[in-house]
């Protein structure tokens, strides 16, 4: 038995076949044809708006984090400068540093969960995002 | 909103409707989600007629040719106009319809049965010629396995290997839904067979 369809039922059969492949190809009339059209290209619409704002996203947030090592790179040279300066503009700037770091280590332990917890909240989070993110998209 | 196409400058560009379907896909694969629209009317109607022969209902059937039409959006790039659009975009629905279908129903084993208790049914009297030339009342003798056999291989355009591997289900047994859902069909639809093929129509 032949793989092609029209095969399948014997002699004589391509003329139905081919009548019955005509009948399919035969497409009703259907009045929401438009409507129809025109909710594909909201959805369509919809989409590409959705894409637009998560490449925006994640540009904004990759121009953030390059920020924040430029940044950190800077705070480092400078501590790097004051520990060529005189030894009272090192000791100042030292005690301004560990005091904010005695605050932030402050801050965090006063939650009622340590900083791995927040690290791992933080982490679900972002992958809380991802898969609402997702979602959304299979909606749209 | 569609773009319409007198929406196109005259000047610039030809209306989208002017355009041959492998232009239009052309188009789309840049960017160009008007003509995708174009390709959404001009074929939309037959994705849905073809769910709805599968044996979807009219609202299963306009989602899944949605979904079907956006999945082909994401892959335009890939119709490179070997074929008929309308035989790609109908491919791509039909495998969504029985990827849902598998997930409630399976084909039936094959039994042996009588070829001729399977075709027992209304008369096929001459006076009831019009009524036989509905395919659309014709399927619905079918059970639902000859159903998305026989519309896999003559709706969808799917070779028996095709559409065996989209049902998950041995080549076999497709061969064999698809033949009894022919037989069926042949019976009810006897009129049509000595009726002459207009040739434009089967190049679509």
């Amino acid at each position: 038995m032949s793989d092609h369809p029209s095969a399948s039922a014997g002699p004589g059969a391509n003329a139905f076949d081919i009548q019955l492949q005509r009948l399919f190809a035969q497409t009703p009339a259907m009045p929401d044809a438009m409507a129809f059209a025109e909710r594909l290209q909201r959805r369509l619409d919809r989409r590409w708006a959705f894409r637009r704002v998560m490449i925006t996203s994640a540009g904004v947030a990759g121009a953030l984090i390059t920020l924040w090592q430029v940044m950190s790179a800077h705070l480092i040279a400078q501590a790097d400068i004051a520990s060529q300066a005189p030894a009272a503009q090192a000791r100042h700037a030292f005690a301004v540093a560990l005091m904010r770091v005695h605050m932030a280590t402050n801050l965090i332990q006063a939650l009622p969960f340590g900083g791995e917890a927040l690290w791992l909240i933080a982490g679900l989070a972002v992958m809380a995002a991802a898969l609402l993110a997702t979602r959304l998209f299979e909606t749209l | 909103m569609v773009a319409s196409p007198s929406s196109n400058s005259p000047s610039r560009a030809p209306p989208l409707s002017g355009l041959h379907d492998v232009e239009l896909a052309a188009l789309a694969a840049a960017g160009g989600r008007g003509a995708f629209g174009e390709l959404a009317r001009r074929h939309g109607a037959g994705v849905r007629a073809l769910l709805r022969r599968m044996g979807a209902d009219a609202s299963l059937a306009d989602d899944l040719a949605q979904d079907a039409f956006l999945a082909a959006y994401e892959h335009i790039a890939e119709f490179r106009g070997e074929g008929p659009f309308g035989g790609w975009i109908k491919r791509i629905a039909a495998r969504l319809y029985v990827r849902r279908w598998r997930r409630r129903a399976q084909l039936d084993p094959i039994e042996a049965r009588d070829d001729d208790a399977l075709l027992d049914g209304p008369s096929t009297d001459e006076g009831d010629a019009v009524a036989r030339l509905d395919l659309d009342e014709a399927l619905r003798l079918l059970s639902p396995s000859e159903r998305v056999c026989v519309s896999l291989c003559f709706g969808a355009g799917m070779s028996h290997a095709e559409a065996a591997d989209a049902l998950k289900a041995p080549l076999g047994t497709v061969k064999s839904h698809a033949r009894r859902g022919l037989e069926k069909l042949r019976k009810r639809l006897v009129p049509i067979a000595v009726l002459p093929v207009p040739v434009g129509r089967l190049a679509q």
